[in-house]
């Protein structure tokens, strides 16, 4: 049975572009003058220190003393470099593993709490509460319930039967890395759930009710009339996730500390150890160009992809 | 062509902006000499009152009372403390350097003192501590991590040794006697064994040490005569293969497999709290540890001054702070009146001691010790050593380091005690190059 | 099956479904919380309280002398908490007025550059912030703003702005153009426009980047931790790292966790009771702030 669907969902009738286009008259220094201190901002305290990382990067930078260019030694060193390597591959697997749990559960969140009365907001907030603590806040409160023996979690293990309630959970890097991806995902589904859930509200509730009186189960709904309606908020939520994983460092300083031997160290605590452990500042800054660079490129893909519906949608 | 309108509105943003700096801006400008002054800077142009900056790390609880008594006995001085976060310190430090802003006086982990020495940015003081009556009394290896070329760049200030200790109570129970310790490491098993035979709860060992078991590893390697670098300098190599180390780790290895040392939930098993917490409530037999998790509890755990080795012999790894004034500070005379306080003053030597630190002058520190326990303490800066070496923080103390992740894997894993430490050599020497080839 | 009873089962199965959703809710919202709740308890109980075992008995030996250790006039926490404030309600203020208005220039002004510009507000966020920590260092070593809360809330607002931008350009865009049109028509000056109707309009989209700044100010540690190295300027986050560890066993951070959850209650509540007191306003903004 057929399903009509509109295409877009936002103000009606392309009111964007009509704003847009109407707005040209007002006079483009206007324009200017409002985004200076934005621009203002982003270029002093975000594209100087770019650029002067880049600069950095070419040179063997000591904490103390003086400073030598050496060319691209930095770089062909980063390239030669398999810790490096391995902490990259660890930034992405846990990425992977991640982003679609993180996004699932986002998912479910959303479709729980995007009801409305006075519990659902409770439910609702209470996911959200997580949100708002400070990661290293969060980290700390992790290790304190995560201790072996005393530690709440394992008490409560013990108390059901599922271990002896003494485990360690950070002295393997797997356990610890699945108790980091539980502790994320608490920590920041709330914002994904809350940004799908807008999406989700603003589906016309004709719709759907139009596809319950056609007979249409809650999957086939929320499968063929939903889903395609919030596309893009969830290719958002999906960008932000997949770049804001692949920077992951807070967790892991604060529980592993990158270990046991290193097993647990992602990108950016490498290139954190490079420049405040081992002081090699050039290099880090070499390293953290290049991770730049890889999350730039993954960036501009999934954009691509976006803009590819947003092309669509336009017609 | 701007309208009136966007004139407005460019006006407005203006103040907007203004506003908000004034904002941020006066209330760090309001406490003294905090704010983008930068520190350093004092009033006393005329004579008056001079104000000294000085840092410590953070968690450093002895010097708040020591800077009070100190300008108590010299008014004219005022000091202004900051912590400093240890994981930042050298780097707040160098950025202090580039903002050409030093503060007057440096207070820091005495591991650091050879790079900072090295790296020509802290004041000569060998004259004016030389000239010190107390010089001789105070630790010499304390004096010799911050000397370079025969010149002193820094001094301890506070001192604390490592040293074995045990459970009283513990030994009674398994029948040993309570002041009878164990003298070397093959009885410190055997001890340990009898202990944990008393009880479920009941752990025979634990030692409380430091990324790796540095702190309570490295003295009995020290006892046996090993040493873990040659001396400081471009051809320094790391010597971590020598049989007295590799003897240490098999040791530790040994413990770890027969299941008498104490397990934690640390990641490279370095117990902080809950090892410490398990040790004062009376779970655990022997300890190689600081005297500072005691505090309060001195008599129910006997000490000793030092860590055996295999033979009988006892050695300390000698940790603390030390401090230095560096090039560029605006008072390098007041800062030297309170550099020699800190070391040679009777007053701050009982503070230090209040708080858990020994003072640097160990005859002074052996005439406020009052009973046993404070004896043992300085009796162990005596024998304390200290691995000397610019690129100490990457070598050891880096918990992904050559050192901490191969004793941790020979320890903990079973690998072979002696081709862990010949790996962790190799990638300490490259380090070490790494390090001096930064010097420039 | 007749009409009749359609209708009565229908009734039966929505009575189930609201049964089960008020369970199943409750129980996640209270495994949500529970982190929170644990550490509020933790807080109260003394250090010793892991190597003793946290259960029931627990409760009777709940104590308030960690809060008495962090509140203790020696450690001066007052000065922490306003520099904590100052530094959160700047960033909150400042983020806020930089992106309503670069929010309305891009979403209703058109001029050369626009999109990139956008984009450029927008690269903070593939950039891993400490990386950025030496050059920045410098940057504000050079303007003087080192060691004072003014370059600390500088760095996290330019941090805030792909962000703030993108939500208050989102929410200006979903404000029909009919609107400024009309009061253009009545002679209304952009200044007025935006104070009269685009503003209050898109007050939640305002609200939730003011409050979102806010907590960046407020949770901040790592800017804090590099750029401040005097005590008087020192922000809670960091003051309370200073009171929980201590490095009396050298290379041993030796931390006690009643003292430790304490400090991150004091660190977490007031956040937590804006973000209640705000929450209508910050759902709405996000959801205006997102379609598009």
């Amino acid at each position: 049975m057929a399903i009509t669907v509109p295409s877009r969902v936002g103000p009606p009738g392309g009111a964007t572009a009509r704003a847009r286009r109407g707005a040209r008259r007002r006079s483009s220094v206007l324009g200017y003058a409002m985004v200076a201190p934005a621009l203002l901002l982003s270029v002093v305290f975000f594209v100087v220190p770019m650029v002067l990382l880049a600069v950095m990067s070419f040179y063997n930078w000591p904490l103390l003393g003086v400073a030598r260019p050496i060319g691209i030694d930095n770089y062909t060193r980063a390239f030669q470099d398999e810790t490096f390597f391995r902490a990259l591959g660890f930034s992405a697997l846990f990425t992977v593993v991640l982003v679609p749990l993180s996004m699932a559960v986002s998912y479910a969140a959303a479709v729980m709490v995007r009801g409305t009365g006075a519990f659902v907001s409770f439910v609702r907030t209470a996911f959200f509460m997580p949100v708002v603590i400070g990661f290293t806040a969060a980290a700390y409160m992790a290790s304190v319930m995560l201790m072996s023996g005393t530690g709440i979690i394992n008490v409560l293990l013990r108390a059901l039967g599922l271990t002896d309630g003494q485990t360690a959970w950070f002295t393997d890097a797997d356990r610890a890395f699945w108790a980091i991806v539980v502790l994320t995902i608490w920590k920041s589904m709330g914002v994904a759930m809350i940004l799908l859930m807008a999406g989700m509200q603003a589906v016309p509730g004709e719709v759907t009710d139009a596809a319950k009186i056609d007979g249409a189960g809650w999957w086939r709904r929320e499968g063929s009339i939903v889903f395609p309606l919030i596309r893009r908020q969830f290719a958002l939520c999906l960008v932000l996730a997949l770049s804001g994983t692949l920077l992951v460092f807070d967790q892991f300083f604060v529980l592993t500390k990158g270990g046991p031997s290193g097993a647990t160290t992602t990108a950016v605590m490498y290139t954190y150890s490079q420049s405040f452990v081992r002081y090699n500042l050039g290099y880090g800054a070499a390293l953290s160009l290049i991770v730049t660079a890889i999350i730039l490129v993954i960036a501009l893909v999934q954009l691509r992809v976006l803009r590819a519906d947003r092309a669509e949608e336009a017609r | 062509m701007a309208s009136p309108t966007s004139r407005r509105v460019i006006a407005a943003l203006a103040a907007g902006l203004l506003l908000s700096g004034p904002l941020a801006a006066c209330s760090s400008g309001s406490d003294g000499s905090s704010g983008s002054t930068g520190s350093g800077t004092s009033d006393g142009g005329s004579g008056g009152e001079v104000t000294l900056t000085v840092w410590a790390r953070d968690g450093d609880n002895s010097m708040e009372d020591q800077l009070d008594a100190f300008e108590k006995a010299h008014p004219g001085i005022k000091v202004e403390l900051s912590l400093v976060s240890n994981d930042q310190y050298l780097t707040k430090f160098a950025n202090s350097i580039r903002a050409g802003s030093v503060p007057d006086l440096i207070n820091f982990d005495i591991i650091n003192a050879p790079l900072l020495a090295t790296q020509g940015q802290l004041m000569d003081i060998t004259e004016q501590s030389r000239a010190l009556a107390n010089f001789d009394q105070l630790a010499p290896a304390g004096i010799e991590v911050g000397t370079i070329d025969d010149a002193i760049y820094s001094l301890p200030v506070a001192l604390t040794g490592s040293q074995m200790f045990w459970n009283k109570a513990l030994f009674e129970a398994a029948g040993l006697d309570p002041e009878t310790p164990p003298t070397t490491l093959a009885e410190v098993k055997e001890f340990a064994e009898k202990i944990q035979a008393t009880g479920d709860d009941v752990t025979g060992f634990s030692t409380i040490g430091g990324t790796g078991q540095a702190f309570t590893g490295f003295p009995s390697g020290w006892a046996d005569g090993a040493t873990l670098f040659t001396e400081p300098g471009p051809d320094q190599v790391a010597t971590f293969a020598d049989p007295a180390m590799v003897a240490m780790v098999a040791w530790y290895q040994d413990m770890w497999s027969s299941g008498l040392m104490q397990v934690t939930d640390e990641p490279n098993q370095d117990p902080g709290n809950v090892g410490s917490q398990n040790a004062l409530a009376g779970k655990v037999g022997i300890m190689f540890t600081g005297a500072n998790v005691f505090a309060g509890a001195e008599d129910q755990f006997g000490s000793a001054p030092g860590i055996p080795g295999h033979d009988g012999t006892l050695a300390s790894f000698l940790g603390g702070n030390q401090a230095a004034i560096p090039l560029g500070s605006k008072h390098p005379e007041e800062a030297w009146t309170l550099l020699e306080w800190l070391v040679s003053d009777e007053e701050a030597a009982r503070i230090n001691g209040e708080a858990g630190w020994i003072a640097p002058d160990l005859a002074l520190a052996q005439e406020l010790a009052q009973d046993e326990w404070a004896s043992n303490r300085v009796g162990s800066l005596a024998v304390g050593e200290l691995p000397v070496s610019i690129a100490y923080f990457a070598t050891i103390n880096d918990p992904n380091g050559p050192w901490a992740q191969n004793s941790q894997a020979a320890i903990f894993q079973g690998a072979d005690p002696e081709t862990s430490m010949t790996q962790a050599q190799e990638q300490a020497n490259q380090l070490i190059r790494d390090a001096y080839s930064q010097l420039g | 099956m007749t009409a009749t009873a359609a209708p009565a089962l229908r009734g039966a199965r929505r009575q189930l479904s609201t049964a089960t959703y008020l369970v199943v809710g409750t129980v996640l919202a209270l495994l949500f919380l529970a982190p929170v709740l644990y550490i509020a308890l933790r807080s109260f109980l003394p250090a010793s309280a892991d190597a003793d075992g946290v259960g029931w008995a627990s409760l009777q030996s709940l104590t308030a002398t960690n809060y008495e250790r962090i509140f203790d006039p020696s450690v001066g926490i007052s000065t922490y908490v306003r520099n904590s404030f100052v530094v959160a309600i700047s960033v909150a203020l400042l983020a806020g007025l930089v992106s309503v208005l670069a929010g309305y220039a891009l979403s209703r002004i058109r001029f050369r550059f626009s999109g990139a510009i956008f984009v450029l507000l927008l690269c903070p966020l593939v950039v891993p912030y400490q990386g950025l920590l030496t050059p920045l260092s410098i940057v504000l070593g050079r303007l003087g703003l080192l060691d004072s809360l003014l370059g600390v809330v500088l760095v996290l607002v330019t941090l805030q702005l792909p962000f703030s931008v993108f939500v208050m350009r989102n929410t200006l865009d979903g404000i029909p153009p009919e609107l400024e049109e009309a009061a253009a028509l009545d002679g209304a000056g952009t200044a007025r426009m935006l104070r009269a109707i685009m503003v209050p309009l898109a007050w939640p989209g305002v609200v939730t980047v003011c409050l979102f700044g806010f907590m960046a100010g407020w949770n901040d540690l790592l800017s804090s931790v590099v750029f401040l190295s005097s005590d008087g300027s020192y922000t809670l986050p960091l003051a309370l790292t200073n009171i929980t560890t201590s490095f009396k066993i050298p290379g041993v951070q030796i931390v006690d966790p009643g003292l430790l959850t304490a400090t991150a209650c004091v660190a977490t509540v007031p956040v937590v009771l804006i973000f209640l007191a705000l929450q209508r306003y910050y759902t709405k903004g996000l959801i205006g702030g997102s379609i598009k």
